[in-house]
């Protein structure tokens, strides 16, 4: 069974992330590459007995080594050697999207150009000379609207019998392949020379193909140079490739890089004026639609119309299926599973104990992220696949830069006021790392959805007339923080990275295709739960048999009461640190603990330690197992009806009956009874402090494990270490400070 | 020294006429004579189509960056990037 290797390349926004869907189907795969946070995608298409393992290279505008993501795509083409590379290009943005495809013809023979939109490009009425375009660049190319799905099979043709071809004895060498440009006589002899000297050496010449190189080498391309010097008596090609790039500079009186760009698009420029008739000069529709959408006032309120949307979708719109997804798994299935446990009697024992109260607890905290995250990353997914995320970066890009990152971090901030976890993925669409890993630790403070419950409920007890500006108060406190750690970490860590400019291309608007949406959507959401689930699996567990051991009293394994169990220990044990802070009681800091697990826990935690009478958690009625899955089906389909009903709340009308949950008022009393006596009778300053401390120490494991998947793992403890130390400054300085100013 | 042609030449006969493209008001069309920037930048620039010559139109400018069209793309140029782009404008804009 034959197997081939074929990469796909292409500037960003050419469709090619439609192309490589349609060839792999269900069959693909999502990684890193190795030892780099950039994404691997790969997959396989099978054509009668061959096996193609297609390969999805980074996009990338050009293939220096500028990015990390260039770095991978150029020595995938260069090293890895596969057997053909398929280039998309932009039909109606042929001059630029050639620059790409024309290096990769000085790297391999064996390129396929996908001339992908032509749907755009006909009803912009360019005529495109296929086959002349073809002939000058001396490769199959293939006219696609991969939307539609046009071209698919012509390009599936083209790529069977490219690898065919390649097998042939008599085809070209990579090493001694020529590519269709020629550059003007004084760079051609240089390359020349260089290429004389490259030739004596046998581990370049069966590695690399030597134009290639020796045009590297002229430009002084770093990874390359690094590449020569690791060959044995290297000098020599080290100083002839110098003495020219010298000489040629002295010539042109101009960078070779320059220079070799400059003679780049000239070329391409004459090729695009033979093959494409009807040119136009003036604006495009997406231009007149852009004086709107990228003014500065309207741009801006557009940006925070579609924000507010996202924002909604991944709250409100999503909560009726959180709310059922935590009823099915604590309710339903802990019911089904206590049954499956009582036919294996072990009801009552710690294993039944374990499976309910620690791994289905687990469970149940990685599936409640689903919907929101699945919304959360259709907003996304839209809003990268129509282009707009290019012009709202353009439009925040003014206020962005004065924390020194561009315009497209405030997306990832912004989402982050929903839930930090999809935000912290969400710096993936960032190019640059440095502003990955900054935007990364800054959404932290931006205080998520979780976190609201417990400034209501602390709010309601202490400040009962001021609760919504205390609440509001911290959220602007979170903001407050962001800029002034992003303007400390910008100064001292990220001092010598790159200045992050602005640098995009803003493509044309285009209608987001639910298959992109859908894809994006779901392979996202699955990276979260491999990503996530583990580790909130574990941490929950961990939390679950610290409550399970009997410290003291006479409980057992699993049969304790919170008081005599190590947890509660364990928070006495930390206690005494919050103690300057005013809400220093091992109650407290259970809730502040299992706070770090999740926020969504401290409001039950707190319930839990104070002895409140609980909300009975979802009683199940003894009717058997088909009436109860009935009865779950039932349930979400009004949780989806909820949904969709909530859909219009979006923009103010509220279809559903407003709740009125109020705490058990004995929780109220037990509460500021146990905050007065933490803090000495400063009970409402306690308070405060603790719902700065709420908002600004790590916010869950869930945002954990993200930040360790996207930024790795060094820089997901400095974040943890940052909030942690921040949270306790910022809370003392309101305790103690508001105890000397106020009393 | 040399002949008029070369980007060098170009800014220094016409140091009236080279201004940073962040100047450049909404509207308007220039030529590139230069980037004056670190090694990386400019070649990240250039390979992006901003070559020595090429034709700049400024189709939006919004406090910060601008938003351009350079052989036939969009592209979206933070204001500190701008600064470093020398442009004139083109004598004979109907040739």
């Amino acid at each position: 069974m034959p197997e081939y290797t074929v990469a796909l390349a292409g500037n960003p926004n050419t469709g090619k992330t439609t192309i490589f869907n349609d060839l792999t189907g269900a069959s693909q795969h999502t990684g890193n590459w190795p030892g780099k946070t950039v994404e691997r995608k790969a997959g396989i298409w099978k054509h009668g007995e061959d096996v193609f393992h297609i390969v999805d290279l980074p996009g990338a505008y050009s293939l220096s080594s500028f990015s990390a993501e260039e770095v991978i795509a150029r020595d995938f083409i260069v090293e890895a050697k596969p057997d053909a590379v398929i280039v998309v290009v932009d039909a109606t943005n042929l001059e630029r999207n050639l620059y790409l495809a024309l290096q990769i013809l000085e790297m391999t023979p064996w390129v396929i150009l996908a001339l992908n939109m032509m749907d755009a490009a006909q009803s912009q009425r360019l005529q495109i000379d296929i086959e002349t375009l073809s002939q000058q660049l001396g490769v199959p190319v293939i006219p696609m609207t991969a939307r539609a799905g046009k071209g698919l099979d012509r390009l599936k043709e083209a790529l069977s019998d490219m690898v065919v071809a390649a097998q042939r004895p008599a085809a070209p060498k990579q090493a001694r392949h020529t590519p269709p440009m020629r550059y003007s006589p004084p760079i051609e002899a240089a390359i020349e020379r260089i290429i004389k000297v490259l030739r004596q050496h046998q581990a370049l010449r069966d590695r690399y193909p030597l134009r290639w190189l020796a045009l590297k080498l002229l430009q002084e391309d770093e990874t390359c140079l690094a590449k020569v010097k690791a060959v044995a008596d290297s000098e020599k090609i080290l100083d002839v490739a110098h003495r020219e790039a010298e000489r040629l500079r002295q010539l042109f009186h101009e960078d070779v890089d320059t220079l070799i760009a400059d003679e780049r698009y000239t070329w391409i420029h004459h090729l695009v004026d033979q093959v494409v008739q009807g040119r136009r000069q003036g604006p495009t529709l997406s231009d007149r639609v852009d004086v709107v959408v990228t003014h500065p006032v309207a741009g801006l309120l557009i940006f925070l119309g579609v924000m507010w949307v996202i924002f909604k979708l991944s709250t409100d719109v999503a909560a009726p299926l959180v709310d059922w997804i935590d009823r099915f798994v604590n309710g339903h299935f802990a019911h089904w599973v206590t049954e499956l446990l009582a036919l294996a009697h072990l009801h009552d024992t710690w294993v039944a104990s374990l499976i309910i109260d620690g791994v289905l607890a687990g469970v149940g905290g990685v599936l409640v992220f689903v919907p929101v995250l699945m919304f959360l990353y259709m907003g996304m997914a839209i809003m990268e696949d129509s282009g707009y995320m290019a012009r709202a970066a353009f439009v925040m890009d003014r206020y962005m830069r004065k924390l020194g990152l561009h315009g497209k971090s405030f997306v990832p901030l912004v989402l982050g006021f929903g839930c930090n976890v999809p935000a912290i993925y969400a710096t993936r669409t960032l190019e640059s790392r440095s502003d990955r890993i900054l935007t990364g630790m800054l959404v932290p403070f931006m205080s998520c959805g979780a976190r609201l419950p417990v400034y209501v409920l602390i709010a309601t007890i202490f400040f009962p007339r001021y609760a919504t500006v205390a609440v509001l108060a911290m959220y602007l406190l979170g903001v407050v923080m962001a800029l002034l750690v992003g303007l400390l970490l910008r100064r001292t860590i990220f001092k010598h990275s790159e200045e992050s400019a602005l640098l995009i291309e803003v493509p044309a608007y285009r209608m987001p295709t639910v298959r992109n949406v859908w894809t994006e959507m779901w392979q996202r959401t699955r990276s979260f739960l491999e990503g996530a689930a583990t580790i909130i699996m574990s941490v929950s567990i961990i939390i679950w048999l610290f409550m399970a051991i009997p410290v003291e009293g006479d409980g057992s394994f699993a049969h304790t009461p919170v008081d005599d169990s190590a947890f509660a220990h364990l928070a006495g044990a930390i206690s005494p640190v919050f103690e300057p802070l005013g809400f220093g009681n091992w109650e407290n800091t259970s809730a502040l603990i299992s706070g770090f697990i999740a926020k969504e826990v401290v409001v039950s935690t707190l319930a839990q330690v104070y002895h409140a009478p609980q909300a009975a958690s979802a009683e199940v009625e003894d009717v058997g197992f088909f009436l109860q899955a009935k009865e779950a089906l039932v349930d979400l389909v009004q949780a989806i009806v909820d949904t969709l009903k909530s859909i219009p709340a979006i923009i103010g009308i509220n279809l559903l009956p407003s709740e009125t949950d109020s705490e058990p008022p004995a929780l109220m009393t037990a509460i500021r009874q146990g905050f007065e006596e933490s803090s000495g009778g400063y009970g409402t300053l306690a308070a405060l402090a603790f719902m700065v401390y709420v908002l600004l120490y790590s916010p869950c494991v869930a945002t954990m494990a993200a930040q360790r998947q996207e930024l790795g793992i060094r820089w997901m403890w400095l974040s943890i270490a940052i909030q942690l130390m921040l949270g306790w400054i910022a809370a003392f300085l309101v305790f103690q400070g508001g105890k000397m100013l106020f009393f | 020294m040399t002949t008029a042609s070369t980007p060098q030449a170009l800014r220094k006969t016409n140091d009236n006429q080279g201004r940073p493209l962040s100047s450049v008001r909404r509207g308007e069309t220039v030529q590139l004579i230069h980037i004056d920037a670190g090694r990386r930048l400019a070649r990240r620039l250039t390979e992006l189509g901003l070559t020595p010559g090429v034709t700049i139109q400024v189709l939006h400018v919004n406090g910060g960056p601008m938003l351009v069209a350079v052989r036939g793309a969009r592209l979206a140029i933070g204001r500190g990037m701008a600064d470093k782009i020398l442009v004139r404008t083109p004598e004979d804009r109907d040739a």
